[in-house]
């Protein structure tokens, strides 16, 4: 009798936190060899560009500040959606609630002139909560009510909500001293989230900090943190146990696509003062990677957030090496790859079995 | 006699934990109906896949039409001219009848439609099919749909037709017309195979029985050599091999649950319980005896809360709960042990004290204030694992890791941890080896000691006379009566399954 040895994955059957740490840091150096066959091939040192990145990104006062400038809103709109993701729900509409936060958040800070700069952000931040969170509860509600799958209602509200910004910055909001640029009025000083060290960095930090800690706390600590985890493992058992499934999607999806519409604020009220263009070109789906490699833990978004942020400071920093814009996106593709590809083996691992043939 | 079509001969298949098919012959004649009949798990549906190549046997012999067959594939069963319609149909809604039927047959290349349509008229019309072959088919009725499945084999010449329950699915009328075509069929000289567990229909449309009982052939024999009473022995069969389980009689007073004119629907809409009423008292076990499929699921879900009646009023001590929560429900002391173990009463993917707490996390000897105790949670596993002396790794460990038995009795613990007055108990012990099953039985036993009302939902007819007080048997969706166990013998049960005959006793004696 034959026998034929092969390979194999097998599901853990627990998951070490050695490995939890190990799998991440190692596919990111897997991610980085790969490209490093690119950058010979292009004639580039791999090494010189490596530390670039790095020292651009980690390596200074100003690099630090700027990547953590990057993480707020992705930290932000990546613990809302991974909120969703926790109940296998997949709010995809992060980008278009995004959205509509913001513009919520420009519409109060421009009609709320004279009042003091802790009211004015606190109403922004509600209103951005708020519209943003009913914007989420269309997917919601068409789930609960008809069975619509959410993932597509949300990916088409995106582009609503997006155009819909689009016509309000080139018509009705247009800043009528701002000449052709699609953009609303510059926010009055009370309507500007205050920096903190002398730099770029603004008090959404904390807000994105204190919600990251507080759904943490929500999911790992309530009883509705384990209605939550429980629907997510299995709705089926969630329904026998007695947990309203319908109940708790509408109110989660509000919950998440609030928190993406205070990302959204943030960004008006910490960066760019006032509503424009492009303000938040890529954070919508780089939030909902983030959230996957983060496997939906809020802290753990975190902490991908910051290290996103670096890959984008990053690749600003090589790009004033000279290096072309795609071999820059080609790196933090690459690195995206081996990370997302590579979490398959927190969940599984290799083993090595035998077979043996039958007949032959 | 005709020519034997199809001869099996000392088939035996063994699957990991049962012996499926044990040395078994069967054999059909051209232009005869063949009612293939067994309870569930008695080998029917593993002989007929062996026979259309989905299974290969460990040993046996095939002959069709006098000569060895080898049958590796359902498409080298098709050449011998053997061709199955499946319970569950495999058609494509969106195509017509005629594209169905053409569908997956290698020699069309181009599809001719008015030729094709003809064709399927023309065949339709030779065997008393009625069906449009142009029209789409999510249209058609359940009962034409699978005159679509039959005109695809005939189509592709097989003359050996096998029907797996083909009549779960149909409406009476339904039932009628299809043993019309199937009757045409053997008059062109077809054999006709149905595997079957509903005697009237063996005793109104077949020719020859044969009857198969835990994996081996009990007999082969003509309907005229043999009647309903001795088929109901047959297929039932054995002496009650275990003595009584359940000595004490401990029932009560106290009605805990009564269900009035109860109607639930199944998944596909139709109604599965139908006007059903009992009373459920404490310190009972009701056994709800029957062949699965006859409104047990359906029922057990209503009872839950899980299932929305729809009509009828279920009162649980005294108050009625019909359009209560389950959530309600479980607070008010209903516990449910469903059928499916891993598809509703446990995830498989999380720890055992997660699943031990999927329903006490909320009660306040666990959470305060909105937050839950994860250590209390832990503890409780503990106390679980020890008092139900429960297999596993400990409260951290997954349940994924954790035999069938120790899994059911995971449930059990954790159903039972609340005192609850009314237990729902769907096929509690299946798939179990005996010690496990016996462990179960015990605690069902001490619950219903403790002044709890067990309804008992079981296929195997030693588990009901070991444990239940009383026993009804369900039959499409009603009750074929009540009795006091002592009242209950195999016969009236075997009958009364099969639908063939009520049970009658004095519910009160």
């Amino acid at each position: 009798m034959r026998k034929k040895r092969y390979f194999t994955l097998e599901k853990r059957l627990s998951i070490p936190f050695g490995i939890k740490l190990a799998v991440p840091l190692v596919s990111i150096v897997a991610g980085f060899l790969f490209s490093a066959f690119f950058l010979v091939i292009s004639g580039e040192s791999p090494l010189e560009v490596y530390s670039v990145m790095l020292d651009g990104a980690f390596g200074s006062a100003y690099g630090l500040s700027e990547t953590v400038v990057k993480m707020i809103p992705l930290m932000i709109i990546s613990v809302g959606v991974a909120f969703a993701f926790k109940m296998q729900i997949w709010n995809a509409g992060g980008e278009g609630q995004l959205h509509i936060g913001a513009a919520a958040a420009t519409y109060v800070v421009l009609h709320l002139n004279g009042c003091s700069r802790f009211v004015t952000i606190l109403a922004a931040f509600l209103a951005a909560f708020i519209c943003a969170g009913i914007y989420g509860l269309i997917p919601a509600i068409l789930k609960v009510k008809w069975k619509v799958n959410e993932l597509i209602t949300c990916l088409m509200l995106n582009y609503v909500a997006t155009f819909l910004i689009a016509w309000l910055i080139q018509g009705p909001w247009k800043d009528p001293s701002g000449f052709a640029f699609p953009r609303t009025r510059k926010f009055p000083a009370s309507g500007e989230l205050t920096t903190l060290f002398d730099t770029r960095i603004h008090t959404g930090l904390l807000i994105g900090l204190a919600i990251a800690v507080i759904l943490w706390f929500v999911i790992s600590k309530t009883r509705w943190g384990y209605e939550i985890k429980l629907i997510g493992a299995k709705e089926k058992v969630a329904r026998y146990a007695g947990v309203s499934v319908n109940r708790n999607i509408l109110l989660v999806m509000f919950i998440s696509a609030g928190i993406a519409g205070v990302a959204g604020m943030v960004e008006v009220c910490g960066i760019t003062h006032r509503l424009q263009a492009n303000f938040a070109a890529q954070i919508g789906s780089s939030g909902m990677t983030i959230a996957y490699l983060a496997q939906c833990h809020p802290l753990g978004a975190v902490l991908v957030s910051f290290l996103f942020g670096g890959l984008l400071v990053g690749g600003n920093t090589i790009q004033k090496l000279g290096l072309p814009v795609s071999t820059v996106q080609m790196i933090q593709g690459s690195i995206l790859i081996f990370v997302a590809a590579g979490a398959m083996f927190t969940n599984y691992k290799i083993v090595r079995k035998e077979r043996r043939l039958g007949h032959d | 006699m005709a020519e034997a079509t199809v001869q099996m001969l000392g088939i035996r298949k063994q699957f990991p934990s049962v012996l499926a098919n044990d040395n078994v012959d069967f054999t059909a004649y051209a232009g005869e109906i063949h009612a293939l009949l067994g309870e569930n798990g008695a080998g029917k549906s593993t002989l007929m896949s062996i026979l259309t190549g989905v299974l290969q046997p460990d040993s046996g012999e095939i002959r069709i039409n006098g000569e060895t067959a080898s049958i590796r594939t359902p498409k080298d069963a098709l050449q011998h001219g053997i061709g199955m319609i499946y319970q569950h149909f495999k058609l494509v809604k969106p195509f017509t009848v005629a594209e169905n039927i053409v569908l997956g047959d290698g020699n069309v290349r181009v599809l001719k439609k008015k030729k094709l349509e003809a064709q399927v008229k023309a065949l339709s019309e030779r065997y008393s099919i009625e069906i449009n072959p142009s029209t789409l088919v999510w249209q058609l009725s359940i009962g034409e749909q699978q005159r679509v499945e039959i005109l695809k084999v005939l189509y592709r010449n097989a003359n050996i037709l096998i029907l797996d329950e083909p009549t779960a699915v149909l409406t009476a009328e339904e039932v009628k017309e299809l043993f019309v075509t199937l009757r045409k069929m053997t008059e062109n000289g077809c054999t006709v195979i149905f595997i079957t567990h509903k005697m009237n229909e063996v005793m109104d449309y077949a020719d020859r029985i044969t009857v198969l009982r835990d994996g081996r052939l009990v007999k082969t024999m003509t309907k005229a050599e043999t009647d309903e009473k001795e088929l109901a022995k047959l297929m039932v069969g054995r002496e009650i091999s275990m003595g009584r389980r359940n000595t004490t009689d401990t029932t009560t007073e106290r009605e805990l649950l009564r269900v009035q004119e109860l109607t639930v629907l199944n998944d596909k809409k139709l109604e599965a319980v139908r006007k059903l009423s009992f009373s459920l008292y404490g310190g009972e076990i009701l056994g709800i005896a029957g062949v699965s499929g006859n409104g047990q699921k359906e029922l057990m879900e209503a009872l839950s809360g899980l299932r929305p009646a729809v009509s009828g009023t279920i009162t649980l001590k005294g108050e009625n709960i019909t359009k209560r929560s389950v959530r309600q429900r479980i607070s008010d002391g209903v516990a449910f042990i469903p059928e499916d173990r891993y598809g509703f009463a446990l995830v498989r993917e999380l720890s055992v004290a997660d699943n031990a707490g999927i329903k006490a996390y909320r009660l306040p000897e666990f959470s305060r204030g909105g937050i839950v105790s994860y250590k209390k949670l832990t503890k409780q596993a503990e106390d679980f694992i020890e008092a139900f002396e429960i297999k596993t790794g400990g409260p951290k460990s997954l349940v994924q890791s954790m035999s069938g038995g120790n899994a059911q009795k995971l449930i059990l613990a954790r159903e039972t941890a609340t005192n609850p007055d009314v237990i729902l108990a769907s096929y509690p012990v299946r798939g179990l080896d005996i010690k496990a099953t016996e462990s179960i039985h015990q605690i069902l036993v001490k619950e219903k000691e403790r002044g709890a009302g067990v309804l008992l939902v079981s296929e195997d007819l030693d588990e009901i006379f070991q444990l239940c007080d009383r026993v009804a048997v369900m039959y499409e969706g009603e009750f074929m009566g009540i009795v006091p166990i002592g009242q209950a013998d195999l016969e009236t049960i075997g009958l009364a399954m099969s639908g063939a005959a009520r049970m009658e006793g004095d519910p009160n004696a």
